[in-house]
Order: C-alpha cells, then structure tokens, then sequence
C-alpha cells in the first residue's frame, strides 16, 4: 500500500462523499470464499487514466497469486515491468534493461 | 501498479477487512458485485478516492481493480482467464532470486523529502550549543580532525535561527490537524516567526520545482545534454513523447509516473542516474510514515544577541504552541539549535547561582560551628562575593565567554578562595600584634599556597584543550585574587573585630581538634580508609574510560528529549557519519567532493561502507553549466512547436507546464555567471542541509552508513585536506585516545613545576618525597574510590586530576610547613593548622559537591570527582602524614 502512496504526490485533495452505511453480506461471503482460493492466475488489461494524458494507455498483462506471501506481476506484452514478492520482499525486474532491484 | 496492495486474500477475514479499509459503496446487480473502498491509512487517504474491486458474487472471481486517486486519474486492472488453484503453479513464480543482479536501491528522490529527512536529523541536529558558551567543541583540541569537521557542520548547517517543534499524537490526523493549526498561529505573528514550515515547500508550489529541475540537468555533463537536445529536434520529438507515454504506462515507480505526467519530453530522465528520482514512501522531514509524528520547523525573523535572548524567544513560542494546541493528548516537543541554546544556557546559568549560593551558605555553616562568630562571617562572605567579583571582571578583559567548564569554576574559586580567609582567621584568633604583623605571618603559608595553585592553573595554557586553558585562567585569577584580598582587607577586618570583641573559650570544635585523643582515632580512622580504597583499587581496578557523547550532554534537557523522540520516530542517524567538505570556491569543493565520493565508492566496494549519500548530485559543476547553456537556453525559442507536439504526442496542455518553465528558466540563465546555485525558495530548502556558502567557504555535506566497527578505516581512509568524516560517536573515540595522552603530558608537566616549586618552598629533598608519596596515595585511593562508586573517566573528570593537583596539595603544604616551623613537631603543627585544614576541605569539598548536581554530565562527575579527592586529600595529609614524618625523623635521629 505504501509503495503506491506517493505516486500521486503532486496532486490535490477533494473531499471523500459519505454515504449510508452499505450492506457488506456479498463481501463478508466474497471473503469466506477466498478461504478455499490457494493460488490464482489471470490475464488482465491495465488501464492508466492519467490527468496529464488525453487518452488512457492499456497495458496487458498477467499475474500469479501463489499464497498470501508469493506474487508474480507482468506488465507488457512481451513483459516489460516484471514485480515478484517473496515474503515481504518485493523485487523489481526490467527486463530490457536487464536490471533487478529490491523495492 | 498496485501490486503492493494486492494481498491475496486481500484481508484475512472479515474483521480485517474492516481494521484495514472502510466501506463506501456496495451494489450487486447480475451476479456481479461493485464494491468501493477507502484504506484507513491516513496518508493513503490523502492521495486516494476509492478503490473498486468489481468481483463475482458466485465464483468469487476478481473481475477488476481500480485504484482511483483524488486528481482524477486512475489505475485500473480488469482481469480475464481467472483461474483458481491451477495445478500447474508456474515455475516462475519460484524464480531464482539469486541469480538477480541487485542494484541499490537509492533512496529518496529529487524531492528531497527522504534525503532531507536524513539532512534534517543528522547528527547534525542533534548538538551544536550556544554562546554561554554551551558549544563542547570549543573545550576540545581545535588541532583534531573530528572536531575541526564538527565545527564546520555546526557553524554552516545547524540552522541556528530554527526550532524544531514535534507533534505526536495518537491519530495522523490529530497530529495533521495540530501542524496545519501551529503553523497558522505562527504565521500571524510576524514579530515572532519569519517563516513557519509544516510541509515541504513543494506541496504549496510544484512549480518551484522546476527550476531546482532546470539546474540539475544544466549540471549534467555535456553529452547527456547534446543527446537531450537532438530528443527535441523535430524528427525525434514524437518518438520521445512516445516513449514517455510507454513509460507511463509501465512505469512502477510513483515517482516517474508522477514527473513524466508533467515532463513529457523527459527532460528529468538525464538525472537518473544520479539517484534523484527514487523514492522512499511517505516518511519524510515532516512526517513520519504513519503520519502521528509531525514536525514544524519555525525560523525567528532575527538573529540571537545572547543566550537571553534565545531563552526569550523560545519560551514565547512554547507559550505560543501551548496556546493553540490544547489538546492534552497531543504532546509537543521543542528542539533545534534556539532549544539547546535555551536550554543548556538555562541550566548553566542556575547551575552557576545555585552551586555558588549553596557554596556560601555551607562555607557560612561551617565556618559558624567552628567559631561562633557572626561578623566575621559576614566579613568572609563579603570578601567571597568580592573576590568572584573581581575575578571574573578580570577574566572577562581576556574572555568573551563563559564555557561549561567554566561555569563550574565559580564554586571552586569560592571554595579555594576561602581557604586563605580561613588562615588568616585563625592566625587572628592568637595573634595580638598589629596588622600588618599579621599580614607578615601569613604571607609565606598563603604565597606559597596560593603560588603553587595559581602556577599549576596557569600552566594549563600549556594544555591544547582551550577548555582547560579558559579553566586554568579563570581559576589562576581568582586565586591571586583572594589571596591577595584576604591578605590585604580580610585580615584588617578580623584584627578590627578582635580588638572590639572580647576573647571567647574556644567552640566545641576548637577543643575536638585540641584533643590528642581526636588526632589518634583520625588516625586509625584515616589508616582503615586507605587501606579499603587501595583493596578496592586492587579487587576492582582502576575506573573504565568513557569518552562517549553521553558526558557531553545535561542530564534533563527537553531538547534532546525532543531530538531522542525524532531519532525515534524519523531518522536515527546517530550511527552515521557526516562527510564535510570545504573548499575556498565551487571548484575545489567539487573536485573534493569527487575524491571523496571515489574514496567511498571504494570502501563500499571493500565492504567498510553500508551507503553512503553525498552532495555531489546537488553541487555547480562550472565547465558543464558553461558548455551546456548555449546548447539549451535557446530552446526557449521553440516552446510553441514543442507544445504542439507533446498535445499531438496525447498529452494535455497542462501537462507541459513543467517542461515550459524550464525551458524558460535555462534561456533566463543565458547571461548569468558561472557557476549557477538555485535560488528559489523551494530550492533554497533543500540545499540549506546539503550546501553551504558563507564567509568565503563553500561547504558540502554528506551521510554515510558506515559497517559497524569499520568507522576508524573509513575515516582514516576518506579524510583528508578540506575533507572531514566526522560524528559524535566518532568524536567519542578520537578524544579516547588523545585525551588521555594529553592529560598524561600536562599532568607530568604540572607535577613537575609543583615540585620544583616545593623544592625552593621547603628546601629539604625529605619533605618533597613525602608530599609527593602523599600526593600518589591520595590518587590511589580516589581511583578506588571512584571504581567502588561505579564512576568512569571521562574528559571533565580528567580535568579533576589537574584541580586535585593544584588544590589538594596546599593541605599537604601547609602541613609540611608547619611541620618545619614547630621543627618537627607533629602534635603542635596538627593542633596549628587541623582546624584551618579541615574547614579548607569542607569548603572546597562543598564547593566541588555542589556541582554534582549540575545538569550537564560531565560537569557533575567533575565535581564528584574533586570533591572525593579533596576529602581523601585532606584526611591523609592530616591524619597520616604527620605520623609519617614523625616515623622518618625518629628513625633518623636514631
């Protein structure tokens, strides 16, 4: 969470709307289900809306849950921006730079 | 993106979901739910609208992720081909970490809110005192590099106008609340504050980035900015912008995504390379990463004339802050330069009144339970008042300040002082001559005496320690003084008062110090003493050095408290060392500062460092700046085809705002000299911890992370000429080995010129071995003493030695002279001078014991020290050395 939380740093406020308090039941039942997921795989198409930009960019991509600790996230097609989590360590791999670091 | 929040499950259970995010909307409707949440993480709350998950309701599947943020740009992930718990875990999920090739990651970005977090806390902050003078440097040897680089960081970046006021509170936002409210209360008093700081200057004005931006790339070397240029040209624009649009659409790095999003033609990407566009999340200078701990930095619109005037200043502000924040949960801290200087002038002064005060009350007690006599004590204490008096007035022609060290001579001279109003007194009591006979008398005792202490103070100039120097002439003068004050006034005031007065039987104390009986159980007494010290001294051995920062800081100081909680909260940086580096123009800095950043460049390589930061990103590079103004001022000139471009490209108009301005601020650069600082406020924020240029000297400042236990090499390796890797700590080990050495030399030196002194004063070979074999024992046993109290040596202990030198040894003086003077005569010179000794050791015993309570460590263990040694002193030389000089001279009559 932290690591996406400067990403909007020059960026101003509006305030949050409030609302009645919802009904959370599909979630509570959203959460019970996720007890029996162990690992998920999925395509997705990541969709950047940026303030600075006319028309948003797509990006596919694709990602592995593998338990609550392993995580693979590929952006691009082929990958461009790869994150792997292991534990708590998250780390970075371009591979047309051929670079890795340790987020 | 996102991916740092994407848990899987994205909570444990229920509850969890509820302690991390609260809920704001939920609709289902087709067997899909849309479900909209805000993370209750205050920072995140400032930067995001919502995010919307969009799943299943009977599958459970995840259909999308959105993270919508409160600009209206959002980021939005809508998944196909879910597959739940596939067989076929893929391999690279398990990736082989090790064959990654790890690069730093360099912390902290342009923005500088990380790096001047670091700045900010460095140790920096931490230590650089006032004008009383609380600054412990000027005690120290000016020739050691540590103190020479601490000087220099403390003079150019310790921000002697600018108080730190901390915030914590138990909610961010309480804590964000109060810093908006403090900030705005000092704001409406210009009197008061110039310049109130609660969020980096940015926030208010990004575009007051952009020339700090416009620099940065001007200081790039020539190539990088030809390549640059072309980018720019006609051809290349579109495939530049192109690629900007790629990058921000893969980019994982909020930083990039966020200065892309406004610099379309990429002008910051030539700067990557130097570190600046990494980032390190929230915690900042102002802000710890949960948001409960906040600071305030608050600059007084003028300097301090005097140590006054900051305590003034201070304490309106504190009034001030109390004032707006009343919230009783909420705690405020005050530190920063105007705090210590607030502080520890505060305690030095009340360290100064009370131990003088108390000093002369005890003196007045005891001088009471011996004599019973009212105006002579009224005549003592006037004489004392009178020669401080003097004695500082004296010192003051040569000093403009009073050190720590100094302060804690006002109880010695006092305590010393009346050790001669003692004598005189009692020589009085006998004594039916005229005045001047009695001046006569007394003469030799207190010339010699006093001779021998002032000759060992003044000798302390030959120490390199300015410290001991200031010590050594403070105390050399007020001993003159009152030698020679109680010789002139006080003995003509004590011959007035007897002539008036009648003859009195003598006090209880007086027939005590008669008895011979007295003289045999001090003895015993005195003997079992010596005998348990030096056993202590044996079993324990001698006390362990301690030349940490701890003895150089009060006891109780709000403003370390402060700087303790923002080491806790922020940036511990204790444990770094700070590069300074000087030079006599920008050219020298950086040509020092590349040799340094090579030194450690290497050491990292060998392993001595963990990392290490320094300003070379930030300093004028001349040659480049020349060279690459001509290739980028005009670009000015061409603003409008670039603007067109970059909205073809799909980007805004307000997109290029950044990019204009800095053009714009390259071409108003055009005709400036060389080299070009930035000068706006904004940069002028970030470069005031990074880069100095006053009185003719440019400063430039770096943090290392050093291996623990590798510091000495390091430093060893980095320092040289205009170049210093100086910490407190680091300091600490420096003064371990050169203190004691120092000491040991002007202590042999001290010895020496004592006892050619006593060798004129006693003309016997016999009398000075034994004032030295007494003056070796009475060492021993405070050594012991000291090992059985737990105490350690430090730097103001040390200094006790040299006072114990100078004060201790009059006792043994004064009864070796009396000794030749009854020729031998133990009894007789015990019953002449017991009583003046014992009321010399009490008073400057309680002289030295009322420092001990002084707030600054070091003073107090000073005081401990000499008052311990000066009791010992005085039982071993009267009750001992007598007996000792009887022994010898029996033997060798016989």
């Amino acid at each position: 969470m932290r690591l996406l939380l400067p990403f909007l740093c020059l960026l101003c406020a509006v305030p949050v709307f409030a609302s009645e308090p919802p009904d959370l039941t599909p979630v509570k039942k959203w959460l019970t289900k996720q007890d029996d997921l162990h690992t998920v795989q999925a395509d997705f198409t990541q969709t950047r809306a940026l303030r600075a930009l006319r028309s948003p960019i797509a990006t596919p991509g694709h990602i592995w849950f593998g338990g609550s600790d392993t995580l693979r996230w590929e952006l691009g097609e082929p990958a461009k921006t790869i994150v792997i989590r292991k534990g708590d360590t998250y780390f970075l791999i371009q591979p047309v730079k051929k670079e890795s670091r340790t987020l | 993106m996102g991916f740092a929040m994407m848990n899987f499950p994205i909570a444990r259970d229920f509850a969890d979901f509820n302690r991390q995010f609260e809920t704001l909307a939920v609709s289902v409707a087709d067997n899909r739910c849309h479900l909209e949440i805000l993370p209750r993480d205050a920072q995140a709350k400032k930067l995001l609208e919502a995010i919307k998950i969009d799943f299943e309701t009977v599958s459970g599947h995840l259909l999308s992720f959105e993270l919508a943020t409160r600009d209206g740009s959002s980021m939005r992930s809508d998944f196909t081909n879910v597959r739940l718990n596939p067989e076929d875990r893929p391999a690279r999920v398990r990736l082989r970490f090790h064959r990654l090739r790890d690069r730093r990651w360099k912390e902290l970005g342009f923005a500088g809110s990380g790096s001047s977090s670091r700045w900010c806390c460095s140790p920096a902050r931490g230590l650089s005192h006032i004008s009383f003078n609380v600054d412990i440097l000027k005690l120290l040897p000016t020739h050691l590099p540590q103190v020479k680089g601490l000087s220099l960081f403390l003079k150019h970046f310790a921000q002697p106008n600018e108080l730190i006021v901390t915030i914590e509170a138990a909610t961010p936002e309480a804590a964000d609340t109060a810093a908006d409210a403090l900030s705005e209360a000092f704001g409406k008093r210009p009197d008061l504050v110039q310049r109130a700081v609660a969020r980096a200057p940015w926030e208010k004005r990004p575009a007051d980035l952009s020339e700090l931006l416009a620099y940065l790339v001007l200081n790039q070397p020539p190539e990088k900015i030809r390549a640059l240029v072309a980018s720019l040209s006609s051809d290349q624009a579109d495939a530049t912008l192109q690629a900007s649009v790629e990058k921000l659409g893969e980019s994982i790095s909020p930083q990039e995504v966020a200065l892309l999003s406004y610099d379309p033609y990429n002008l910051a990407g030539v700067l990557n390379e130097s570190g600046f566009l990494s980032g390190n999340g929230q915690q900042s200078e102002f802000s710890s990463a949960d948001g409960t701990f906040r600071i305030v930095y608050v600059v007084s619109p003028h300097g301090f004339v005097n140590y006054k005037a900051a305590i003034a200043w201070v304490k309106q502000i504190r009034q001030l802050a109390h004032g707006t924040v009343r919230d009783p949960a909420i705690h405020l801290g005050f530190t920063g330069e105007p705090a210590f200087v607030a502080d520890i002038s505060g305690s030095m002064e009340w360290d100064m009144m009370s131990s003088g005060f108390v000093t002369l009350l005890v003196i007045a007690l005891i001088f009471w339970l011996c004599y019973r006599r009212a105006r002579p004590l009224f005549d003592l204490q006037a004489m004392l008042v009178l020669i401080f008096t003097l004695s500082l007035a004296a010192a003051g022609l040569f000093l403009n300040q009073l050190t720590v060290i100094g302060v804690g001579c006002a109880a010695i001279m006092i305590g010393l002082s009346v050790d001669y109003g003692y004598f005189v007194y009692q020589r009085s009591i006998s004594h039916h001559g005229t005045v001047g006979e009695l001046q006569r008398q007394c003469v030799r005792n207190i010339a010699w005496t006093s001779g021998t202490t002032a000759a060992v103070f003044f000798a302390l100039n030959f120490s390199s320690l300015p410290g001991l120097s200031q010590l050594g002439n403070l105390v050399g003068i007020g001993v003159v003084i009152g030698a020679i004050v109680m010789l002139t006034v006080y003995a003509r005031l004590t011959m007035r008062f007897h002539r008036r007065e009648e003859a009195r039987p003598p006090s209880v104390v007086e027939r005590l110090f008669a008895t011979p009986g007295f003289w045999q159980k001090g003895a015993v007494l005195a003997t079992a003493i010596v005998i348990f010290l030096l056993g202590a001294l044996l079993v324990k051995g001698p006390p362990p050095p301690d030349f940490s920062a701890r003895t150089l800081r009060p006891r109780n100081s709000e403003a370390y408290t402060a700087l303790d909680r923002i080491y806790a909260r922020l940036t511990d940086d204790r444990d770094m060392l700070s590069l300074v580096i000087a030079g006599k123009d920008e050219g020298e800095a950086l040509k020092r500062l590349r040799t340094a950043e090579a030194s450690l460049a290497a050491a990292e390589a060998h392993g001595d460092v963990k990392s290490f930061r320094t300003a070379l990103p930030l300093w004028p590079v001349a040659i480049n700046q020349r060279a690459n103004l001509p290739l980028l001022a005009p670009l000015a000139g061409e603003i409008s085809r670039l603007r067109e471009r970059a909205i073809a490209g799909g980007f805004k108009d307000e997109a290029f705002v950044l990019d204009e301005a800095i053009f714009r601020q390259w071409a108003a650069w055009a005709t400036a000299p060389t080299p070009i600082w930035p000068d706006n406020e904004t940069s002028r924020w970030i470069f005031r911890r990074v880069a100095s240029k006053a009185d003719g000297q440019f400063l430039a400042l770096g943090m290392v992370t050093p291996m623990p236990g590798h510091e000495d090499e390091l430093t060893a390796r980095v320092q040289s000429d205009g170049t210093w890797l100086v910490s407190w700590n680091q300091l600490g080990r420096e003064l371990r080995h050169v203190i004691p050495r120092e000491f040991k030399h002007v202590i042999m030196a001290l010895s020496g010129i004592v006892i050619v002194l006593l060798a004129l004063a006693f003309r016997s070979l016999r009398a000075v071995g034994l004032f030295v074999v007494t003056t070796a024992l009475v060492l021993a046993c405070l050594a012991g003493a000291m090992s059985l109290l737990g105490m350690s040596w430090n730097f103001f202990n040390l200094a006790a030695l040299l006072l114990l030198l100078g004060t201790g040894t009059d006792y043994s003086i004064l009864l070796l002279l009396a000794l030749t003077r009854n020729g031998g005569n133990a009894p007789a010179a015990q019953r002449e001078l017991g009583l003046v000794i014992c009321l010399c050791a009490c008073s400057a015993s309680s002289g030295f014991g009322t420092i001990s309570w002084a707030n600054h460590v070091g003073l107090a263990s000073l005081g401990q020290t000499c008052a311990l040694g000066l009791i010992i002193d005085a039982l071993i030389s009267l009750f001992l050395l007598p007996k000792v000089w009887t022994l010898i001279h029996k033997r060798t009559a016989g």
